[in-house]
């Protein structure tokens, strides 16, 4: 019996182990990679994607491609996750697929061999194989005859703070249905070194058109309109960027493509027209940014590079010593308006006649506009000296002084001087004030005098103690019975306010006359006439029988409040 | 009633106006005319004169202005310093005073600090003005004591107890002026600050060096000298001419 429940203990150990077994490897099945190229030959600048899919694990990780010389693939981001779930023999059976979709762009023609994906599933690595594995990319003939991709006005070679054009012109035949365009520039908003100049009226009273750009966003050109190139009609279209370059260095424009689709079929029922896609490139090209020579470079440089001009305008020119004048000066021409420092005027011995009080500075892509408030403190001043400002021209090659044209100004000499917070004459040091011419024949103040205060401080103990001991004498002023005395007027006054009737009244009468007297309340309730000799305690009695016989002739009605409060008062208890 | 009497008791006492000579608006033309030492000569004689507070301040100030202009910054220190003791709240003179302290090299009055706040606070009345400051404390005393005598009781004992605690707040100006007024200041006007004798004599023995700007008591004069007392009650003869006496 004993063998036999052993048996069976060691069997339900193993069929655990077993269970265990069987579970821990259940993730040992491997996952099932695909990698499918969308086409084995493509023109150059058609948009390749490569789609790989993982299945068996919801946790699988795509690695990034090995890069290839000559494409451009893109990082896998996250995948598309589906799962299916039926049922297979009375079993459910869960089936989980990733998908990963890579873009793959070819930078040049020819044969490229694309590596195997990597699929990172339970910490191991599962390669799939690309189909096709080799991309063969090739012009699109087709494309470079019926379309053209060109940049114009692209200098080789430019100076930092220099600005230069980039001028896109794409076309398409005339002869051809259009149904989309766009533009693939690879370097858009990626030149390290630059910036964009924009006024944002580039385009203004243009006619434009919204082509795609990147195949992701959208951007404006002009036209389309119809040209001649070569003989043949195109539809035109032109984008033009303008750019600064910050450092030296070279810019490179990666090549672009212009890809437009030539409509070859009717709407389909939603909507989605039949096109054949056309690929025109532009080859990459690059600009190169030079340093500004420091060679015979003028002190007062100050960053200024361009072929500028200068004009100088002011809004007065007769003006009173003191007095403002606003100087405007507009810096004009291809340059880096935006950036150069301006001449500090405040340094130029020629307007050591001038305070300068401020300057509003308004940089513009156009122009540099600057107003100078300037302050004629020389009443002999006779114009306005030239701004001067050096500037590197790139044409030339060579620093050059631009100088404003002098304004003639009048300036009229102030009577009493310039004030010298405008550049007057300096102030001497503090002064003291001056003699007091008027007389001060006022009295003096009477006031007490020190004697007198010191016999008030000696009398005054003196008194308080007499005064304390004779009020002491009738009791403590602060005990019981006295401050009872003292609140009963009060009190009388709050009872009768309160009072209903004569019963009230009496009572109130009774408890003042028990506080002023020092006797109980009961002893002046039904106390017998003649205890209290003078007049007023005898009006004091008749107010008390006027009261009795209100309360016991049955009326009960309450007499006089007033009455009872002076009668009771000046009884003199 | 004897308390009132004892309030009204200290006002009893007056000081007497005295009439103003129509010298000082000549010395005032004088002076605009810049004939300082005529100016100095009229204004000097009338402060000789018995003349109102006010009054002899003014006369100070303008000496004080003349003997600047003259360049001796040093008496115009001392007679700037006799104005504002005669009119402690002339915010002018306390300028001029100022100015020609920094200008002869001598520390600011109020460096700032609590303890010249407090003796600002203590020094800026006039004699009258601290009597009836002082009366106030009497009166308040008076009132407390008057109360606790005739009601008692615990409360109306320690407000009595707190207005004694108060009185020194409110003799304090007429305690500090009755102080001042005890002595003969002098201060010392000579430039750089003067060595001080045993004797009065040019060849005694130099027994300490007194700063410019600094104010002692006089004890005793002899011809051509004076001997001041120091804080310690050290004895300083120094000549006449190196110190001026502040009491106007």
């Amino acid at each position: 019996m004993c063998t036999w429940t052993r048996w069976v203990q060691l069997g339900t150990v193993l069929l655990c182990l077993l269970t265990t077994t069987q579970v821990s490897a259940a993730p040992q099945v491997p996952v099932r990679v695909r990698a499918q190229l969308s086409t084995g030959v493509a023109k150059l600048g058609a948009s390749i994607q490569l789609v790989v899919t993982a299945e068996g694990d919801r946790a699988a990780r795509l690695e990034p491609l090995a890069p290839v010389d000559g494409l451009r693939i893109s990082q896998p981001s996250s995948p598309m996750r589906s799962e299916f779930r039926r049922q297979v023999a009375g079993r459910f059976v869960q089936r989980i697929t990733l998908r990963w979709t890579i873009q793959v762009e070819a930078l040049r023609e020819g044969k490229f061999e694309i590596p195997d994906v990597r699929v990172i599933s339970n910490g191991r690595g599962v390669l799939g194989q690309v189909t096709p594995s080799s991309l063969t990319v090739v012009r699109d003939i087709q494309g470079a005859d019926m379309g053209f991709l060109e940049a114009l006005e692209v200098p080789m070679k430019v100076y930092e703070g220099q600005p230069f054009t980039v001028l896109l012109r794409a076309g398409w035949a005339a002869d051809l249905q259009v149904a989309s365009a766009g533009l693939v520039l690879p370097w858009w908003g990626r030149l390290p070194g630059t910036l964009e100049l924009t006024t944002g009226k580039e385009n203004l009273g243009l006619k434009l058109v919204t082509i795609a750009l990147n195949r992701s966003g959208r951007v404006d050109v002009v036209g389309p309109v119809e040209r001649s190139r070569g003989g043949d009609l195109f539809q035109v279209v032109e984008l033009k960027r303008r750019f600064l370059p910050t450092r030296p260095g070279t810019l490179d424009f990666a090549q672009s493509i212009f890809e437009f689709g030539e409509l070859v079929g009717n709407a389909g029922p939603f909507g989605r027209r039949k096109t054949r896609d056309f690929y025109a490139v532009l080859p990459r090209f690059e600009v190169r940014v030079l340093r500004v020579p420091e060679e015979n470079r003028p002190f007062a440089w100050t960053g200024a590079v361009g072929s500028l001009t200068v004009e100088r305008e002011t809004d007065k020119r007769d003006v009173d010593q003191g007095a403002s004048i606003h100087l405007t000066v507009r810096w004009l021409g291809d340059g880096n308006l935006e950036f150069f420092d301006l001449p500090d005027l405040s340094r130029l011995d020629a307007f050591g006649g001038f305070r300068i009080l401020g300057v509003e500075d308004t940089p513009g892509v156009l122009e540099r506009k600057v107003i100078w408030e300037l302050v004629p403190v020389d009443a002999n001043l006779e114009e306005i000296p030239s701004i001067p400002l050096w500037a590197f021209n790139p044409e030339a090659e060579a620093y050059e002084l631009l100088e404003s044209d002098p304004v003639p100004i009048r300036v009229r000499a102030v009577e009493g001087g310039l004030d010298p917070a405008l550049g007057g004459p300096m102030l001497d040091s503090p002064d003291v004030l001056g003699i007091d011419p008027r007389a001060r024949p006022e009295a003096d103040p009477i006031g007490p005098s020190g004697s007198n205060l010191l016999l008030g401080y000696l009398l005054l103990p003196l008194a308080w103690f007499g005064g304390r001991t004779l009020v002491r004498r009738r009791g403590d002023p602060a005990g019981h019975f006295a401050r009872r005395r003292r609140a009963a007027p009060r009190h009388l006054a709050r009872a009768l306010r309160q009072a209903h009737n004569a019963s009230d009244q009496r009572q109130a009468l009774a408890v003042f006359l028990g506080a002023c007297s020092g006797e109980s309340v009961q002893s002046w309730i039904g106390r017998a006439p003649g205890l209290v000799q003078s007049a007023a305690g005898q009006e004091l009695e008749g107010l008390l029988s006027a009261l009795d016989a209100s309360i016991h002739g049955g009326n009960n009605e309450p007499l006089d409040k007033s009455m009872i409060e002076r009668v009771a008062r000046g009884a003199g208890i | 009633m004897l308390m009132i009497l004892l309030l009204l008791l200290p006002v009893f006492g007056f000081a007497e106006a005295s009439p103003q000579g129509p010298e000082l608006d000549l010395a005032s033309s004088l002076y605009r005319q810049g004939d300082l030492a005529s100016a100095q000569t009229l204004w000097l004689e009338a402060l000789e004169e018995l003349a109102p507070a006010q009054e002899r301040s003014r006369l100070c100030a303008n000496l004080g202005t003349a003997a600047y202009r003259d360049g001796r910054t040093e008496e115009s220190v001392a007679w700037f310093s006799a104005a504002l003791a005669l009119n402690p709240r002339n915010s002018d003179l306390l300028h001029d005073l100022e100015l020609t302290r920094a200008q002869a090299g001598m520390p600011g009055l109020d460096s700032g600090s609590l303890l010249d706040a407090f003796g600002f606070m203590l020094t800026e009345w006039t004699p009258a003005e601290a009597g009836w400051i002082g009366l106030a404390g009497l009166a308040l005393l008076s009132l407390c004591a008057v109360l606790e005598a005739l009601r008692g009781g615990r409360r109306l004992a320690q407000l009595l107890a707190l207005a004694i605690l108060l009185q020194p707040v409110f003799l304090g100006p007429l305690m500090v002026r009755s102080w001042n007024s005890s002595g003969d200041p002098y201060m010392v006007i000579e430039t750089g600050g003067i060595l001080a004798r045993a004797e009065p004599r040019p060849d005694s023995s130099r027994q300490a060096h007194l700063a410019v700007g600094s104010v002692y008591d006089r004890m005793d004069s002899w011809p051509g000298w004076v001997l001041l007392r120091g804080a310690g009650g050290e004895r300083h003869w120094v000549p006449d001419d190196s110190t001026f006496r502040l009491t106007r």
